[in-house]
C-alpha cells in the first residue's frame, strides 16, 4: 500500500516524458488535455473540445503563470508567433528566432531549452525572424529555423538528434512554420518568394533525418502546370509553403498551401496563371505526388499568397454527405472544395474586396479590369496582408461555425522594374496600406457551409492573432492593442478580456493539466496561461 | 499631380532638400545622388514594410522629424543593419556601410519640410502667441503651457508655412491630412453620468483613453458608454483666421516655424 502511495505521488508530481505516437496524432480531438499539432489535430480545427471554462464562467479568468520569451542571440529577433505543443504534461514552445523550449504545463518552469547557432548573416526577406511552433512524433521533437535547417531533438532533454539543411538560406530560404510529423515522417515547407526562390515542401524520415521525396511548387519546363510560365521565370517564381497543412488519414492525403508568385507585384515578367503559386495541393504524402490542386488566384499581382489554413470538415453538402476542406483566403473569399477530388463546391467574400467581379462556376475570380499594380498607384482592397493572413481560423464542429481574424484594410499598391539578384528582395513594386482609423479588424463567424456571416466583432486595427472555438461555446482570440479575450461563440459578445501589455500575433490553444483547462495567448514577448482556479 | 510618376515627384523633392546634420553626422557628406541610390534601395529592402512613402504600413511612419529608435543618425544606420528586437524591424545584412548610410540619408528626408523664408515677424508672433492667441492654454512649448493639444517646442522640424497657416484657420481640415490614428480626434461620450466632449489619448475594442480640454484625463470601458461617437473631420482648436489677420496671423507663422531643436 505504502509502495502504491509512493508510486501515485510520484506520478503527479512528475510530468511524464512525450510518447505522441502517429496513432496518438490521428485520433488527436479525443485526447482533450493535449494539443499535439499545430492546429490541434490533423484536421486543423483549432478547436478545444475542453468545456470547464464555458460562457457562464469565462469571466473569471485569471492568470495561472506566465512565462517571458528570451530571443537568443545577435539576430534581432523578437516577435512570438508560436503556437504551444502540450503532451502529458509538458509544453513545447518556440522562442524567437529558432529556440525550442521545454515548459512544465502545471507552472510554468522551465525544464530545457535548445537554441541553434544562427549565423548573424542568416537572410530573412520578406518575413520577421519568427517561428510558428514544433511537431511531436515518438519521443521527438522536431523544429525548423531561420537558417533553413530541420531538427530533430529528444523531448525528454532536448539533446540533438540529428540536423539536416533543407535548402539555402543564402538564396533566401527560411523555416518559420511548425513541421507536420505524420507516420514516419516529417512534412515541412518553406518561406522566402520575396527573394525569388523556387518553392517545394519536403518530407523527412523521423528517425533519420533523410529526405523522402521533394515537390517543387514552380514547374520545370515540361512538368505538368509549366505550361502557365514562360521563359525562365520559373526559376525565380516563388510559390513558398511557409504554413503547417492538414491531413485525411482515411483518404491518405496532405494538404499544404502554397504563397505567391515572385516578383511579387510585378507581373509582367512572368505571364501566365503561375501555377501552383497561390493554391492547394493535395499531395500523396509516401511519395510527394500531385493528387489535385485548386487555384485560388491565378496570375496574383497582389502578394495573396494562400497560406492560409486548410479546415477538413465533414458535412452534408447540396443532399450529399461530402468530405470538404475549407478555407478562408487573404484574397478575401471563403473556399469549400471537395477536399477527396478538389472540385469547387462554394466560394463567397467574407471581407471587403475591389479585384474581382466574384468567383465563376469552377471557382475560378472573374478579375476586374485595372486592377493590378501600376507605376503611378492603384488602390485595391484588400491590402497586401490580405483579408486575413498565416493567423489561423477556428472551426466548431458542434455549430458548424467558422471563425476568421479578418483585416479590413486597403492598399495603394505600385509596381517597380525589377531583375532578379540571388539573396536580395525580388519584389517588383511596393503598397501604401491605408492606416488608422481608415483600417479596422474584425472576428468574423461564417456559416461555414454557406460563407454566409452571422456576426462580427470589430477590433480596433487589423490582427495578427488567430482564432480558438472551445465546446465552452467561446471563441479566444487578441488584439494588436494587446487584449486577449473571449467571445460568445453563438452572438460575438464579449465576455472576458485581459490586458496583456503586447500585440498579440499568436494563436491561442487550450490544454489541461490536473484536469484543469487551461487557455494559452501570447501578448509582446510574454505567454500567459489563464484558467479558473 | 495624379499623373507623376511617384518615384519621378520623389526626386524632384529630393534635388530641393539637402540633410540638416550636424558636422559630426556620418550622413553629412551625402550627395544628392546618394539620396537617390537610398530611395531606390529604400523601395526595395524597406517599403513592403513601411510603405513606399515611408508613411507607414506594418512597420512604423517614418515621415516623421524625430523617429523613437534613431534620435540621430548613428542610431539611425545601427537601426537599418542590426534591426531593432522585439519588433518587427529585422537587420538588414545584405546592404553594405554605404548603402545603409544612403538609405538612412533618404529616410531622414522623409520626415523633412523644405525651408521657407519666414512670411512675418517671429518675436512679435511669440507675443502673440502668449497674449491674443492664447495658444498656452491648449499648447506647452518647452515645459510652458497645458498639454491638451499637440506640443509645439520643435513644431518648425514637421510643419511649413502651408500646414501652420492650415491649422490656425482650418484646424479639423489640417487634422484630417495626418496619416494614421489620428492624435487629436474628438470624441464624443455618453454614460449613465453625463456626456463629455474630448480628444481620443488610446483605444482598444474595450476601452478608450480621452483628455478633456482642461487636460484632464477620463478612461472609459466601451461597455459602459451609453454614447460613443468618433468626430472626423473635426478639431477642439478654434479657428483663428477671423481673430488673427493679415500680419498677426503671418508672425504667428514665423514665429512657430522658428520653434526648431538645437543641432
Amino acid at each position: 500500500m505504502r509502495t502504491l502511495m509512493l508510486l501515485v505521488t510520484l506520478l503527479v508530481a512528475i510530468p511524464a516524458t512525450a510518447d505522441v505516437s502517429f496513432e496518438r496524432l490521428v485520433n488527436a480531438s479525443n485526447d482533450k488535455d493535449s494539443w499535439l499539432t499545430y492546429s490541434g489535430t490533423y484536421r486543423s480545427e483549432r478547436f478545444s473540445p475542453l468545456a470547464d471554462i464555458n460562457r457562464d464562467n469565462v469571466n473569471e479568468l485569471k492568470v495561472i503563470w506566465a512565462y517571458q520569451m528570451q530571443p537568443s542571440g545577435d539576430t534581432g529577433a523578437g516577435l512570438v508567433e508560436t503556437t504551444p505543443l502540450v503532451a502529458d504534461g509538458i509544453m513545447y514552445i518556440t522562442e524567437p528566432p529558432s529556440t525550442v523550449t521545454a515548459l512544465d504545463a502545471r507552472t510554468g518552469k522551465r525544464l530545457w531549452s535548445w537554441s541553434p547557432d544562427i549565423p548573424e548573416e542568416t537572410l530573412n526577406i520578406g518575413f520577421p525572424k519568427v517561428n510558428r511552433g514544433v511537431a511531436l512524433l515518438g519521443d521527438a521533437v522536431y523544429v525548423g529555423t531561420l537558417d533553413a535547417h530541420l531538427v530533430s531533438l529528444d523531448a525528454a532533454t532536448g539533446a540533438l538528434r540529428w540536423d539536416v539543411e533543407v535548402a539555402d538560406n543564402a538564396v533566401g530560404y527560411s523555416l518559420t512554420l511548425a513541421p507536420l510529423a505524420l507516420e514516419g515522417e516529417v512534412i515541412v515547407g518553406v518561406s522566402g518568394a520575396e527573394a525569388g526562390v523556387r518553392g517545394f515542401v519536403d518530407a523527412y524520415d523521423s528517425a533519420t533525418g533523410e529526405r523522402i521525396w521533394r515537390f517543387n511548387t514552380i514547374p520545370a519546363p515540361g512538368e505538368p502546370g509549366s505550361e502557365t510560365w514562360q521563359g525562365e521565370a520559373w526559376q525565380t517564381g516563388g510559390g513558398s509553403t511557409w504554413l503547417t497543412g492538414s491531413y485525411d488519414p482515411e483518404l491518405d492525403l496532405l494538404y499544404w498551401t502554397v504563397g505567391n508568385p515572385a516578383p511579387d507585384w510585378n507581373g509582367d515578367v512572368r505571364p501566365g496563371d503561375n501555377l501552383y503559386s497561390c493554391s492547394l495541393l493535395a499531395l500523396n504524402p509516401r511519395s510527394g505526388e500531385l493528387e489535385w490542386y485548386f487555384q485560388f488566384t491565378p496570375h496574383d499581382t497582389h502578394d495573396w499568397d494562400a497560406n492560409q489554413i486548410p479546415v477538413l470538415l465533414d458535412a452534408e453538402f447540396d443532399g450529399r454527405d461530402r468530405k470538404i476542406v475549407a478555407l478562408a483566403n487573404r484574397n478575401a473569399f471563403f473556399y469549400l472544395l471537395d477536399r477527396e477530388t478538389g472540385e469547387f463546391l462554394h466560394g463567397n467574400a467574407y471581407s471587403k474586396q475591389t479585384w474581382a467581379a466574384g468567383l465563376d462556376e469552377a471557382g475560378r475570380p472573374i478579375a476586374l479590369p485595372g486592377k493590378d499594380p501600376t507605376y503611378e498607384g492603384n488602390l485595391v482592397w484588400p491590402s497586401l496582408q490580405g483579408a486575413t493572413n498565416w493567423f489561423s481560423p477556428s472551426y466548431n464542429p458542434q455549430t458548424e461555425q467558422f471563425f476568421v481574424s479578418t483585416r479590413l484594410m486597403g492598399s495603394v499598391y505600385y509596381k517597380a522594374d525589377i531583375e532578379y539578384e540571388a539573396g536580395q528582395p525580388f519584389l517588383g513594386g511596393g503598397e501604401q496600406a491605408m492606416s488608422g482609423d481608415d483600417a479596422a479588424g474584425a472576428i468574423r463567424a461564417l456559416d461555414a457551409l454557406t460563407g454566409k456571416q452571422q456576426w462580427e466583432f470589430m477590433l480596433h486595427s487589423p490582427p495578427w492573432a488567430g482564432v480558438m472555438a472551445t465546446a465552452g461555446g467561446l471563441v479566444f482570440s487578441g488584439s494588436n492593442e494587446g487584449n486577449v479575450f473571449a467571445l460568445d461563440g453563438e452572438s460575438g459578445k464579449p465576455l472576458w478580456d485581459f490586458q496583456t501589455g503586447g500585440a498579440v500575433r499568436t494563436n491561442p490553444m487550450s490544454f489541461a493539466v490536473d484536469g484543469k483547462q487551461r487557455v494559452v495567448l501570447t501578448g509582446g514577448g510574454t505567454m500567459y496561461v489563464f484558467g479558473l482556479e | 499631380m495624379k499623373n507623376v510618376p511617384k518615384a519621378t515627384m520623389l526626386s524632384i523633392f529630393l534635388t530641393c532638400l539637402s540633410l540638416p546634420v550636424s558636422a559630426q553626422s556620418p550622413l553629412k557628406d551625402l550627395a544628392t545622388d546618394d539620396l537617390a541610390d537610398g530611395e531606390r534601395l529604400f523601395h526595395v529592402h524597406c517599403a513592403r514594410c513601411h510603405g513606399i512613402d515611408g508613411a507607414g504600413g506594418e512597420g512604423s511612419n517614418l515621415a516623421r522629424s524625430r523617429l523613437k529608435y534613431a534620435p540621430d543618425d548613428e542610431a539611425l544606420i545601427a537601426v537599418i543593419n542590426d534591426g531593432i528586437p522585439g519588433t518587427g524591424m529585422p537587420a538588414i545584412w545584405s546592404l553594405d556601410d554605404t548603402q545603409a548610410k544612403h538609405v538612412a540619408g533618404y529616410v531622414r528626408t522623409l520626415g523633412q519640410i523644405q525651408d521657407e523664408p519666414m512670411p512675418g515677424d517671429p518675436e512679435r508672433g511669440a507675443v502673440i502667441y502668449q497674449t491674443s492667441g492664447g495658444c498656452p492654454a491648449c499648447h506647452i512649448i518647452a515645459g510652458h503651457g497645458k498639454g491638451v493639444g499637440p506640443e509645439l517646442t520643435e513644431v518648425g522640424d514637421s510643419r511649413g508655412i502651408a500646414y501652420l497657416r492650415n491649422s490656425l484657420t482650418d484646424p479639423a481640415e489640417a487634422q484630417s491630412q495626418t496619416m494614421g490614428y489620428q492624435d487629436y480626434l474628438t470624441v464624443r461620450i455618453r454614460t449613465s453620468e453625463g456626456s463629455m466632449e474630448g480628444l481620443r489619448v488610446n483605444e482598444d475594442a474595450f476601452s478608450i483613453q480621452v483628455r478633456d480640454v482642461n487636460g484632464t484625463l477620463h478612461s472609459f470601458r466601451k461597455e459602459d458608454l451609453l454614447e460613443f461617437e468618433k468626430v472626423f473631420a473635426h478639431s477642439l482648436m478654434p479657428e483663428y483666421g477671423a481673430a488673427l489677420k493679415g500680419q498677426d496671423m503671418d508672425d504667428l507663422i514665423s514665429y512657430l516655424m522658428s520653434l526648431r531643436r538645437e543641432r
